[in-house]
């Protein structure tokens, strides 16, 4: 018996370390070099060429011989997760009409209108235009660096990138393409030397607050897209004061600077209080002397309260006559009587006038 | 009548005013009386040779509070300001019988002459709305407060050597 239960254990052990070599691990699933096997199957095969599926992928027409993307089945979609250098450049770094760059068909049409608002209203006010690349939250770029393609793609020097994470805006991210800064006479030929104009610290730190801070105000994902760009746009004034592109009194932002700008030509309570003096000087001269002569009143009777409350009154002394064999006092003293309501003051003071006649 | 008779008809009574506020009739609660204290302090530091005083007292039926006032203002001990005032004469009094519902008040010969007719039932009268709705510390603050302002005139009128009208 003993030895039927070793080689029950055994085969049973045996079985385990087959089956753990056959089933990939979760870790192990996506080469980026290699096609999954789970791409064979019966549901990827029914996805169409070139059509765009929501939120997921355009697919290219070559995509079974050519690999631009590695994927990730979740459920029964397909999910973009990682791009690629070259097809982030086919797609997405390529010159177009529009600013916003959305290949990978995240935005509806509607928010694409409302969003080309937006930039259009910022083109306005702005002379940094910002470059909108939509992207779907968790991707990550592979073996290419988002920043020096942007740098590459912007060809004119005061314009920006946008890089907006679907569903993801406080990952909002950035880049501002300043133009070369000058080189400090003296020093060598290299970059390193040079101090860009821009901080990109700053600019990083901006982006992700105008995604943090929209994030924060709204609940719906288009109103916090639309909210990030909006905000981006707004902030986008203080990197073009820190380029020297606007002065700090000029204000060309937005609809609430514009107001500030409205309450400020408003004259001041001094200006029309001066307007109602009709300019005069001794118009002014008179209110300025009632104002210190009020003042002088109000001091002046505060003092003398204060005088009054610590004065210690002294009464001279008494010549001594005492009446009634009393020995401090004997005056008729005047009584008033607080049992009834009826019985009112006049009535007590008068009966007291009638007794003494 | 005169005090040697008073002094038979209140003989069992207790004549000490401790701080300024005797509540003989029971009538005041701690936090009452030491607002009361508080305004009697306040008076009694502005005039420096007086001895001033407010009394509840539940006096019997028989007993007129002119009597008591008058019988109190010479034989009532003032504990706390006997050491400091040598002259008695300017012993102030008022005091309010919660049985008889009245208020009077009783001073010394310091003031004997220059206290006017009918000066006194006004000041009093400033209590009496507030003792008349049975609030005894707003109606002794009152009576306080227009003492005071009684006093300031009374002192004006003594300075001057100007007696009042009787």
């Amino acid at each position: 018996m003993k030895l039927l239960n070793i080689f029950y254990l055994l085969s049973v052990i045996l079985c385990s370390t087959t089956l753990a070599q056959t089933e990939p691990q979760s870790g192990e699933r996506f080469d980026e070099d290699l096609p999954d096997p789970i791409l064979s199957t019966e549901k990827w095969k029914k996805l169409k060429p070139g059509k765009v599926y929501q939120g997921y992928l355009k697919l290219n027409t070559d995509w079974s011989n050519n690999w631009p993307l590695v994927w990730q089945l979740k459920g029964d979609n397909l999910k973009l997760h990682k791009l690629h250098d070259g097809w982030m450049r086919k797609n997405y770094f390529r010159t177009q009409k529009s600013r916003i760059h959305d290949p990978q068909g995240y935005l509806t049409n509607i928010q694409k209108d409302v969003l080309a608002d937006i930039l259009k209203n910022h083109e306005k006010v702005s002379q940094l235009p910002i470059h909108l690349f939509i992207f779907g939250a968790g991707q990550q770029f592979v073996s290419m660096d988002a920043q020096k393609a942007g740098e590459e793609f912007l060809k004119k020097p005061n314009s920006t990138l946008m890089y907006y994470f679907m569903g993801d805006s406080k990952a909002t991210t950035g880049y501002v393409k300043t133009k070369t800064p000058p080189k400090i006479p003296g020093s060598s030929e290299k970059d390193e030397d040079v101090k860009p104009l821009l901080d990109p610290f700053l600019v990083k730190t901006m982006f992700t607050k105008a995604g943090t801070h929209a994030a924060t105000q709204n609940q719906d994902p288009s109103e916090t897209l639309y909210a990030t760009v909006a905000e981006v746009s707004r902030r986008m004034y203080w990197i073009e004061q820190e380029l020297g592109l606007v002065t700090p009194s000029e204000n060309t932002l937005d609809d609430t600077s514009k107001e500030d700008e409205v309450e400020e030509d408003e004259p001041s309570m001094i200006d029309k209080l001066w307007e109602q003096l009709g300019g005069n000087k001794q118009n002014l001269l008179y209110l300025g002397s009632g104002i210190l002569i009020a003042l002088l009143f109000i001091v002046s009777a505060f003092i003398l309260m204060i005088y009054r409350r610590l004065k210690v009154y002294q009464f001279p002394s008494y010549s001594d006559s005492t009446r009634l064999a009393a020995e401090y006092g004997a005056g008729v003293s005047e009584v008033v009587a607080f049992k009834d309501a009826r019985v009112s003051l006049s009535d007590q003071k008068k009966r007291i006038e009638d007794s003494e006649i | 009548m005169t005090l040697l008779d008073l002094r038979e008809t209140f003989s069992g009574m207790n004549p000490i005013v401790d701080d300024g506020v005797q509540d003989l009739a029971g009538v005041l609660r701690r936090k009452m009386r030491d607002a009361l204290v508080k305004s009697f302090e306040k008076t009694q530091r502005q005039f420096a040779n007086l001895q001033l005083a407010i009394c509840f007292v539940d006096l019997p039926h028989t007993v007129k509070i002119e009597s008591y006032g008058f019988w109190l203002l010479n034989d009532g001990v003032f504990r706390r300001q006997a050491k400091e005032i040598e002259n008695e004469g300017g012993r102030v009094i008022i005091v309010v019988d919660m049985t008889s519902k009245k208020v009077t008040l009783n001073a010394g010969y310091m003031l004997d002459d220059y206290i006017g007719k009918g000066e006194v039932f006004d000041m009093l009268s400033n209590g009496h709305a507030s003792l008349l709705e049975g609030d005894l510390v707003k109606g002794g603050e009152a009576l306080f407060s227009a003492l005071r302002k009684y006093l300031r005139k009374v002192h004006r009128r003594a300075i001057k050597g100007r007696k009042a009208t009787q």
